[in-house]
This record gives C-alpha cells, structure tokens and sequence, in this order.
C-alpha cells in the first residue's frame, strides 16, 4: 500500500525542541492512559477483545522496533543491550527495568517492569493488560537478535503484582 | 457466644407474628429465619466448631507441620479450600525464599503475593546484577531494597577501586620489569624481546631492519676523574640524546654499562646511517652540567643492516644474536678508526 495516510516513521514525532519551546518534552501521564484506554475502548467496541490485544500487541512491536533504531542506537552485545535500553526508560520516565533471568544462547528472558506507563496504579483487575508493553519488547528483541520473539505478561500491577513480570522466548 | 434470651425473645417474636400475621404470609421468611437461627446457634454453641475450622488454616500459619485433612463441615466448600491452598502455596513459596531457592514461582494473584512477587523480583534482579559485577561489569548498582542497597553499591565500588588499583600497580611493575632504572629506556631484556619479535617479522614478511650499537667514548675515565655520580649523569644525558634523535618507530635500549642500542624497524642502511649521525651530533653538541661547570662527550656507532631479500644467502643463519654481535663489531671498527664516529658493518670485518 503506497499511499496510506498513517504509515509510521520516526520524523513524524516532529521536532519537539522548536514546536514546544515552554512546555518541552514531558507531559502528564494521565493523559498517555487517557488516549491507550480510549483507544481501547473504541477498538473493542469495534473489533472486539481478542483484535484489540492483537493491534495493541502489533503497535507496541513497531513502537519497539523504532525506539531501538532510533534511542539506542549501535548495540553489539545484550550486556550493552540491556544497559542501554535500562538507561533510556529511566531517563525517559518510561520505567524502571530489571533483568531476572537472560539465557542469550536460548533466547529466553525475564524482565519485570515497574512504574511503567501502562498500568502501575491502575485499580485491580482480572487479567494482565500491558499488551502494548508486551509488543513493544518483543520489537526491541527481535530488532538485537534478528529472531521472532514471543512476549507474554505473566504478572502485572493490574493482578495485584505490584510490578510487571514479562517471559520473553524465541517464536517456533 | 450465644445470648439465649435474646434468641428465645426472636423465637417468641416470630411466633406472635405468626398468629397475627398467618403461616401463609410469612411461611418461607419464617423458613429461614429458623434455619439461620439454627444453624447459628449450632455453630456458636460449639466453639469447638469454629476452632475445628480455623485450626487448618491457623495451622498454616503457626506450625511446621500441616494437616492436609479438612474439616468435615467445610471440605467440601470451594471458597474454603481455595483460601487453605492459596495459604498453602504462599506458605511453600516463602519457604523457597526463605532458602535461596529463586526458582519457584508464585501462581497466585492479588495483594499479598504481590508483596512476595515484588521481593522475590528484587533477589532474582540482585543475583543477576551481581552475576554482571563477576563478568566485570562495575557500573551495578542497586536502587531498592533500603539499607543492603547501599552496602551492596559500596561493595561493588570498593571491589572497582581495587581493581583500578590492582590494574596501574600491574602497569607499573610492568613498566619497572622492562625499564632501565637509571636511563628509563627499555632494559636489555626487553630489547631483545621486542628485536626478536621484529627479526622474525621481517624474515616473514621480507622486510629490511637495521641496528645501531652505541658506545660511550673514554667512559671509564669520565668516572674515574668525576666519580659515578657524574658518571650516571653522562648515562642519562646519553640516553636522552639518543631518544631526542630517533623516529617514533625506532625503539631504544640500554644493552648494558655505557653501551647502548637501537632497533630501526623497515630502515635501510642509508637511512639508519643518517639516524646514527644524528645520535652522534646530537651527543657531541651537548653540554652535560656539572657542579663546577659543563664536560662533554661523544660516542662511536655501528651500524649492521639486515636484508631480507631473495637470494641473499644468510637470511636462515642469523641470528638476532649474531645481529647484535655484527652491529658490535661495527662499533669497533668505529673505535678503532677514532672514536666520535659511525661505521658500517662489512663482510670483510
Ligand atoms: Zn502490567
């Protein structure tokens, strides 16, 4: 599809420097789960749960993929990967990552993710929500490793965890 | 407990009601009034009952060993026994912790597992930060879990400091190892450490390199009339002679009392004379300070020049050794000639 009108690319994030001399580049984090939730209300209201996680899954994978060509730039090992990506989410207020468990060679990671934008302090539901976050690692690993990831949420602020817990594998 | 007049008074009540009122309309309320009540004083008329149910649970929370049988009132009842497996789980999963065993995972949901999940996150996190501090990765630090936080980071910089420590003390005895105390050149050693290595360089590769030999003129004399304090001086002004005239690819070496060498990587005869004849001037046209006023010295050269090129017919034989011994020979021959001089290694010597 050559002429879609949404097609994404990084240079449509706009120069922030001139076009918010004052308010810079910060804004309040109500208003990021403002627009996701609204975004996933209509969507499922329109297409249903089950297409909603998919396109929540399949933005946050693109959103992966361009923050790791675009924020960390030249990373030649997971140690510097996972450096690298810790050091962004901090200083961008995205959230705090840890790393519990990485076995490189099999391609199996455990990630736990707290103070995140998504879901940390939302009242307690039933079920895991941060699909968006689930893409967007998903992305980031496969952009390192050149391989398809499966990410899932096993654990989440939303279920009463307190943190998000993330099991990353190499897709069969 | 049970307040028996207050539940003879409701009996009493309900049987007014009933006259009043009549069985038919008030007949299921009536029902189940009776059977709450009932119950209700079954169950608290028997604290037994009670402590029967609570004691698994209790239990769970009280004593090493645990009674998988349940209460017949309630062993049958969802709620209950997922509450008593839910206690049970939480229960073998802080045992786990409690052990150092961070394999286990918690299934669980809700507040109270997420307390242990977000601890149990913690010392898995921590195990893998210090995994990274073992792989030398000393930019770890930790910024939760209060007050071990803090030692753990003034651990890991400690460990850091060290090592930066261990590393220069390492990179100067090294540097003590091949230098020349006096002069601060390379020491023989390793001279011929770095000669070998470009003497096999140039056979394989079939390079040229030469070597120069440098001796001092009338040194003994110069200690004798001016004592070996000012014998070191001439050493070291020497050495800083040769350095001040080399190129950066030449490497130096003090070879032992006031004779001196210099390797001349990729250098072909002219040009290692043209090297020779600048160490020369160089040590001729400098005064050397002393207490009650300047001496000067010179020095004699030799120079050998080794090529190898096809067809030269003793490139397999030499050695660096036999190199060295032709560059002295060199040298003699400069002696011989007058001294304050450089000379060219020849066959016929
Ligand atoms: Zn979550």
């Amino acid at each position: 599809m050559l002429d879609r009108k949404y097609k994404f690319s990084w240079d449509l994030l706009g120069n922030i420097d001139l076009g918010r001399p004052n308010l810079g580049p910060t804004t309040r984090i109500e208003v990021y789960r403002l627009m996701q939730g609204t975004f996933r209300d209509v969507l499922e209201q329109r297409f249903g749960t089950e297409a909603t996680d998919e396109i929540f899954y399949e933005s946050g994978k693109m959103a992966g993929q361009c923050f790791y060509q675009n924020v960390l730039g030249d990373i030649s090992n997971y140690e510097q990967l996972i450096k690298a990506l810790q050091e962004a989410l901090l200083t961008m207020g995205i959230g705090v990552l840890r790393v519990e468990e990485s076995d490189v060679e099999k391609g199996s990671f455990v990630f736990t993710i707290s103070e995140d934008l998504d879901c940390s302090g939302l009242p307690e539901l039933d079920y895991e929500i941060c699909t968006y976050d689930e893409g967007f690692i998903a992305g980031l690993l496969e952009c390192f490793t050149g391989k398809g990831f499966d990410v899932k949420e096993i654990d989440c602020w939303c279920t009463g965890d307190r943190t998000c817990r993330f099991e990353a594998n190499i897709s069969n | 407990m049970t307040d028996v007049s207050t539940k003879e008074s409701l009996f009493e009540k309900i049987d007014r009601l009933k006259v009043a009122v009549g069985r038919d309309v008030v007949g299921d309320v009536y029902e189940c009034l009776l059977q709450i009540l009932s119950t209700y004083s079954t169950i608290a008329d028997s604290p037994s009952i009670i402590g029967d149910i609570v004691k698994p649970i209790h239990d769970l929370l009280l004593a090493e060993n645990i009674q998988e049988q349940l209460p017949e009132l309630v062993s049958l009842d969802k709620k209950y026994i997922s509450l008593f497996e839910d206690i049970k789980n939480i229960r073998s999963f802080m045992l786990s912790l409690a052990n150092g065993d961070l394999t286990q995972k918690l299934i669980l949901k809700g507040y109270f597992a997420g307390v242990l999940k977000t601890f149990h996150a913690n010392l898995k996190h921590l195990t893998w930060q210090t995994e990274m501090v073992s792989r030398g990765d000393f930019t770890q630090r930790v910024h939760f879990m209060g007050v071990f936080a803090s030692s753990f980071n003034a651990m890991v910089e400690q460990l850091d400091s060290t090592r930066k420590g261990l590393i220069e003390s390492e990179k100067k005895y090294r540097l003590l190892a091949i230098t020349d105390s006096l002069t601060g050149l390379p020491n023989r050693h390793h001279f011929f450490e770095v000669a070998m290595a470009e003497f096999s360089r140039a056979k394989r590769y079939t390079k040229t390199f030469s070597v120069i030999m440098l001796d001092i003129d009338f040194f003994k004399k110069i200690n004798d009339s001016y004592g070996h304090y000012v014998g070191d001086r001439v050493l070291q002004t020497v050495a800083e002679q040769i350095q001040k005239s080399l190129r950066e690819t030449d490497f130096p070496g003090r070879y032992g009392g006031e004779e001196f060498i210099v390797l001349l990587p990729e250098t072909a005869i002219y040009e290692a004379e043209l090297v020779a004849e600048r160490i020369r001037c160089s040590i001729e046209n400098n005064k050397i300070i002393i207490d009650n006023g300047s001496i000067s010295v010179t020095a004699s050269l030799g120079i050998y020049n080794f090529e190898c090129a096809a067809g030269t017919s003793d490139v397999s034989t030499q050695s660096i050794d036999e190199i060295i011994d032709r560059a002295d020979k060199a040298l003699y021959l400069a002696k011989n000639q007058g001294r304050n001089r450089v000379a060219l290694f020849s066959n016929e010597l």
